[in-house]
């Protein structure tokens, strides 16, 4: 997989997420316990580490490659994996997205990309990385895992090799799931669940979540009763150009709280440790939704801290909206659809996507702009416009059931991928 | 004046070029104007300090040539003298604000002799001198956005390309900084150079620090200095303590700075808050110099886990008086350490625990000479001295002149 470097003495693998989590600043790699491993680049690792074994054998995690920095900290890494001094140099692949590339020093550095900025963000910002485009200088290659069609450059537009990795990637830890029973109650313990009433910033932050969402048995029971469907709604926080605050407001303003159509669980992912987007969205909510406070115990944030709950989220929810302005969005359909979920991608109508991956046209043109890190940046996005949504929900509905008793819309327009069936 | 405790032969080595560097300035007609707005601030920590002890270093070695300005105006150099002396930017910025400091309009027009700016942090403004000099600190705004506040990082990264682009040199504290800016930014080697930050203490210091005795009587601590920001990783020592409490049994903990941002601010946890109330943990806030020349003085060692730093003033403030520094081996640290210091995973408490048990094995009088012979290379001339080499390289006067 990696054959231009397969000389490495030692693969050292790291990803954006929350520090506090992670107890040493290199460990090996079996391990690595995430804060979620369903989507983004921490699952992008995940599936990597179990896709080539040789390559995990003798690879570790490093929560901040950028701090080594010097010669002591090189020799300790070295000496922790366990590498002679006078052996080749290390690797370094990153994942996650281009404007989080951190380098590691003393290593080659290669990036582990998912990301496929096709419509770049509109950025006065003078920051380096603010375009999405552009990686640091020393990053030496990129390894796709999802069809790229903007490549990025390294600082200064230098374009950088691209080696593919195998469309099989996408489910390679899921394999060993086969082979254990799918559990009852206990198997959820990895599967982490509150409301957005519920929501505490700090326990989020620290998680484990632990305690059962008494919001979430509600919905549950009134879903047994009002067969309204969980629906997955995965949130990269690493994207300031997410149209899910935009998607959640204008779906929660066409149900009444008490009689929902679907009910939304928002998976976070590429989680960077700060809460803030989470209790902005919350902010939002409350203010702009009629009686907003009412919808806060309907809707849903969850993560997979554990692949072994994975049945039991599908048990919870089968079908998933997927934001199509998110430059993740082929691997995040492509992955969900492997865990056995039905992913509805809901994106414009010149936006590439996978084979087998239903598409719902977001016909309505919306400009997202966030004030970032990066400066302010603008993206043109597209959301489902209202007639786009009540189309969506009777898909959303008839996939939610076996698939024996599904019904599509005729209507509803599903765009054969341009890649072919 | 800055003193120099480097070597002999070093001294000697450093005044030829110092005296060079005057011959050259003189023929060339050369001025350096010194951007001093870091010198504003009320209290000196970090970029302050540094720029202090470059501008008192420059005073020194080359009065002659030095002005000081802030944004488009030369400002009094008496001012400036004034605020170096009292170690506060509080009356200097006091005297700009109203215009008493002010001595006439930057000769960006009109000056007929070579000019050199020299800006110790992010410029103000480009473009105005024929050499433009900038010193990096460090790039966490850029790799470790998320324990800054936005505004911090936006007022760094959006400066930082257009800086570099109309620099003729830039200065980084340390070699870990300069291959940061090779490494994210692909800067051309050979107009980047490192000049490590020096230490100084007025000379009074020793002697009231003698006078007083320690500060918290005879009983040993711990010092932990520095901003209370998330990049210092101060929660690692509150991890430390809630796994080892032993440590506070033997010694009390001393948490000197001033209040940083994010959730540092509130993060002491609640199994540690009856070790404040006895005062096995102190808080002390920001100190000024002298009390934290005496507070470091005294102390059995200091702590210092920061997860990166472009260079680590409290390890080289730390040895300069003889006190031995347990810091994390990260990003520039170890360049300040070196062999003296002990070295931890700043993400590992055991690591921590295991380090500061190394030192402690280690202590007395001959370690602490060792601390002290550390910091002797680092002095703020060394420093100038290393930036005017390249300055004499880069106009191209050679030895001749």
């Amino acid at each position: 997989m990696l054959r231009p470097w397969s000389d490495a003495p030692a693969f050292v693998l790291s990803c954006p997420g929350p520090l506090r989590r992670h107890h040493a600043a290199l460990l090996p790699i079996s391990q690595l316990t995430l804060p979620q491993c369903l989507l983004g680049g921490e699952a992008q690792l995940a599936a990597f580490a179990a896709s080539a074994p040789a390559i995990a054998a003798r690879a570790y995690f490093a929560p901040l490659p950028e701090i080594f920095g010097n010669p002591q900290s090189v020799a300790r890494v070295r000496q922790m994996c366990g590498v002679a001094p006078n052996a080749a140099r290390l690797v370094h692949l990153r994942f996650g997205g281009t404007r989080s590339a951190r380098i590691m020093k003393e290593a080659r550095n290669g990036l582990v990309l998912a990301e496929n900025h096709a419509v770049p963000a509109i950025s006065a910002s003078n920051h380096p990385f603010a375009d999405g485009l552009t990686v640091p200088a020393l990053m030496r290659r990129v390894f796709a895992c999802a069809t790229l069609t903007a490549r990025p450059a390294s600082f200064g537009g230098k374009s950088l090799p691209v080696s593919e990795l195998p469309s099989t990637m996408v489910g390679a830890d899921l394999a060993y799931l086969d082979t254990i029973p799918d559990g009852g109650p206990e198997s959820a313990a990895g599967l982490e669940i509150v409301s957005l009433a519920e929501f505490r910033s700090h326990a989020f932050s620290v998680g484990p979540v632990r305690a059962i969402s008494p919001d979430l048995r509600a919905a549950i029971a009134a879903a047994a009763r009002d067969r309204a469907p969980f629906v997955l709604l995965p949130w990269n926080l690493d994207h300031p150009g997410s149209v899910v605050p935009a998607l959640v407001e204008r779906t929660l303003h066409l149900q009444n709280p008490g009689q929902p159509a679907v009910r939304l669980l928002i998976m976070p992912f590429n989680y960077p440790g700060q809460t803030g987007l989470i209790r902005r969205l919350i902010r939002r909510l409350r203010e702009e939704l009629p009686n907003g406070s009412d919808h806060l115990p309907r809707v849903f944030l969850g993560r997979l801290a554990r692949l072994d709950a994975l049945p039991a989220l599908r048990r919870l929810a089968r079908v998933a909206w997927v934001d199509g302005n998110d430059p993740e969005h082929d691997w995040t359909a492509r992955r969900l659809a492997a865990c056995g979920f039905s992913p509805l991608l809901l994106a414009a109508d010149d936006a590439p996507a996978s084979p087998g991956i239903v598409c719902i046209a977001a016909d309505e043109a919306l400009t997202v702009n966030a004030e970032t890190r990066f400066g302010l940046l603008s993206f043109r996005t597209h959301l489902p416009s209202l007639r786009a949504l009540r189309q969506l929900l009777p898909l959303t509905r008839s996939l939610a059931v076996p698939a024996a008793a599904r019904d599509v819309p005729p209507r509803l327009r599903t765009r054969p991928s341009r890649h072919g069936a | 004046m800055a003193r120099d405790h480097t070597s002999r032969p070093d001294r000697l080595a450093r005044q030829a070029l110092f005296n060079r560097a005057t011959a050259a300035f003189r023929h060339a007609g050369t001025t350096i104007y010194f951007d001093l707005s870091p010198l504003r601030e009320a209290n000196w920590t970090g970029i302050p300090v540094v720029a202090a002890g470059l501008a008192r270093a420059m005073l020194d070695t080359l009065p002659q040539h030095l002005r000081f300005f802030n944004g488009y105006d030369i400002i009094d150099p008496h001012a400036v003298a004034d605020a170096l002396r009292r170690n506060t930017g509080l009356f200097l910025d006091r005297d700009i604000d109203q215009g008493y400091a002010h001595a006439g309009k930057l000769p960006v027009f009109g000056e007929t002799g070579h000019t050199i700016g020299f800006f110790p942090s992010v410029k103000p403004l480009r473009g105005a001198f024929d050499t433009e000099i900038n010193v990096f600190h460090d790039l966490s705004t850029l790799t470790l956005p998320l324990m800054h506040i936005r505004g911090n990082v936006v007022h760094h990264t959006e400066a930082m390309l257009a800086d570099l682009a109309s620099n003729d040199l830039t200065v980084t504290v340390s070699e870990a900084t300069r291959g940061d800016l090779l490494a994210y930014l692909g800067t051309d080697p050979a107009r980047v150079v490192a000049a490590p930050n020096g230490v100084a203490w007025p000379g009074w210091y020793e002697a009231a620090a003698g006078n007083l005795g320690g500060p918290l009587g005879a009983e040993p601590y711990f010092l932990i200095l520095g901003t209370r920001e998330p990049r210092k990783n101060i929660t690692k020592v509150f991890e430390l303590l809630e796994q080892y409490p032993g440590h506070l049994e033997t010694h009390r903990f001393v948490f000197a700075g001033k209040m940083g941002w994010l959730e540092e601010q509130h993060a002491l946890p609640r199994a540690l808050e009856p070790y404040v109330a006895s005062g096995r943990i102190l808080f002390p806030g920001f100190i000024d110099e002298p009390s934290k020349y005496a507070l470091l003085r005294h102390a059995e060692a200091t702590l210092y886990p920061s997860i990166y730093e472009g260079f680590g003033l409290p390890v080289i403030e730390s040895l300069s008086v003889g006190t031995p520094c347990v810091a994390s081996w990260s990003s520039a640290i170890p360049e300040v350490g070196g062999d003296v210091c002990e070295y931890f995973d700043p993400l590992d408490a055991a690591d921590f625990h295991r380090a500061i048990g190394a030192l402690l094995a280690r202590r007395g009088p001959a370690l602490g000479a060792a601390c002290r012979e550390r910091a002797q290379a680092f002095t703020w001339r060394a420093t100038l001295g290393v930036i005017l080499e390249r300055v004499l390289v880069l106009e191209d006067w050679g030895k001749g002149q």
